[in-house]
């Protein structure tokens, strides 16, 4: 779904015509969204009202648990699918607000712990990657698709780097659909395992953000566990999205070499145009609430409007997910995919457990 | 072409830079007291 949708261009369209295209799409996810708190709620009520022990299942399952059945059981409806597709603006949106939750000098401190497991980790799954296309015999640009993936931030690094590398559309639909896929296993798989190891809210958070490849499933991943451990994940997801540029621009050098081509243009010019612009409103919020901007009942309303938005986005990931399109997609990638990034997840949660003896997380 | 990116197609500011704007704009209704009482 995500990959054959993907590569579609749309017609043009004007500006009133987009909204109004948007419309139908944005009140499913909001539907979805909110059906999944109110099953939450309501669940909780009969358990306390009937003296009932029932699991409480967090309102981000049940939102995605319901995208998933509209999508694989219903369908998605063409109608929808523009407005589906902001959920990643939403979830943008929400990360820029969640900053008012963070004090800047904790924003450092974490996301410089958050740096150095990242660029550990970028450098062990891009070798590992490679590793791994080769002995499945996957096309070069298909393993550096898949290498950048894993190690940075999912479908946006892998698009950024398509076209930075000039690779096939059947490779980066392949990726794609492998990283989706994973990021879907990785909201069944993470939680538990993290609850199994007693981690803390911090260091499963951490976790979070720098073993799950897509930012909407590692915040989706996060908050399963708790508010606590989706704001950390968010602080080291993003420390990890920010390092976009560094490595499309490596891939995109190293290919250019390798064709006997040479790279055009200004590469500082390169690395902002591939650099998160969110990031720096992240940052801004961050900056605003560290120095008392807001008054403490204003910082409550901002951090809910971000659960909101967060709200919509959950609602997308299960939307978005199309098990049958990423069958036909082939066992190879997925293959590829999946033992890296079971080995990168192990690695990551190594590393997590490793900083936390080395810094007070 | 993702999702974002087919969002944005033809669009002068980025997807990023339109969820910027809105988060800031929010944050700054929420400051001067035109957006308040959002409950989670």
């Amino acid at each position: 779904m995500a990959t054959s949708s993907v590569l579609t261009a749309p017609r043009p369209l004007s500006w009133p015509q987009k909204f109004l295209n948007l419309l139908p799409g944005v009140a499913l996810l909001a539907i979805v969204g909110m059906g999944g708190k109110l099953l939450e709620q309501s669940i909780a009520r009969y358990s306390k009202a009937h003296h009932l022990v029932l699991p409480n299942i967090e309102y981000v399952l049940w939102a995605i648990g319901i995208g998933l059945l509209i999508s694989n059981v219903f369908g998605v409806a063409e109608i929808f699918k523009p407005g589906i597709a902001t959920y990643e603006f939403w979830l943008k949106s929400g990360i820029v607000l969640l900053g008012s939750r963070f004090i800047l000098a904790d924003v450092f401190k974490l996301g410089a712990v958050s740096l150095v497991l990242v660029l550990v980790e970028l450098g062990l799954s891009i070798a590992l990657m490679t590793l791994l296309g080769r002995v499945f015999k996957l096309s070069p640009k298909l393993t550096t698709l898949l290498a950048v993936g894993s190690s940075i931030c999912g479908v946006s690094a892998i698009i950024a780097t398509k076209g930075a590398i000039d690779a096939d559309d059947e490779d980066a639909s392949f990726a794609i659909a492998a990283i989706l896929a994973l990021g879907a296993l990785a909201l069944f798989t993470f939680p538990p395992i993290g609850h199994a190891l007693g981690m803390s809210d911090r260091l499963y958070g951490l976790w979070a953000g720098t073993g799950v490849d897509n930012t909407a499933e590692a915040v989706a991943a996060g908050a399963l566990y708790s508010d606590a451990a989706a704001k950390i994940a968010v602080l080291a997801k993003t420390t990890r999205n920010a390092l976009i540029g560094f490595v499309v621009l490596g891939y995109a050098l190293y290919w250019a070499a390798r064709e006997g081509r040479s790279v055009q243009g200004n590469k500082a010019a390169f690395l902002w145009q591939k650099f998160p612009k969110f990031v720096l409103g992240f940052l801004l919020v961050s900056a605003l609430a560290s120095v008392s901007f807001f008054s403490r009942d204003q910082l409550s309303n901002i951090a809910n409007l971000s659960k909101w938005a967060f709200l919509l986005t959950f609602a997308g990931v299960g939307l978005k997910i199309n098990f049958r399109d990423m069958r036909k997609q082939g066992l190879r990638p997925f293959l590829v995919g999946a033992i890296g990034e079971v080995v990168i997840a192990v690695i990551t949660l190594g590393l997590v457990l490793v900083a936390s003896k080395v810094v007070k997380i | 072409m993702s999702d974002a990116a087919k969002l944005n197609r033809k669009s002068v500011l980025s997807l990023d830079a339109w969820a910027v704007i809105l988060a800031l704009t929010l944050a700054g209704l929420v400051r001067i007291g035109l957006v308040k009482h959002i409950t989670w």
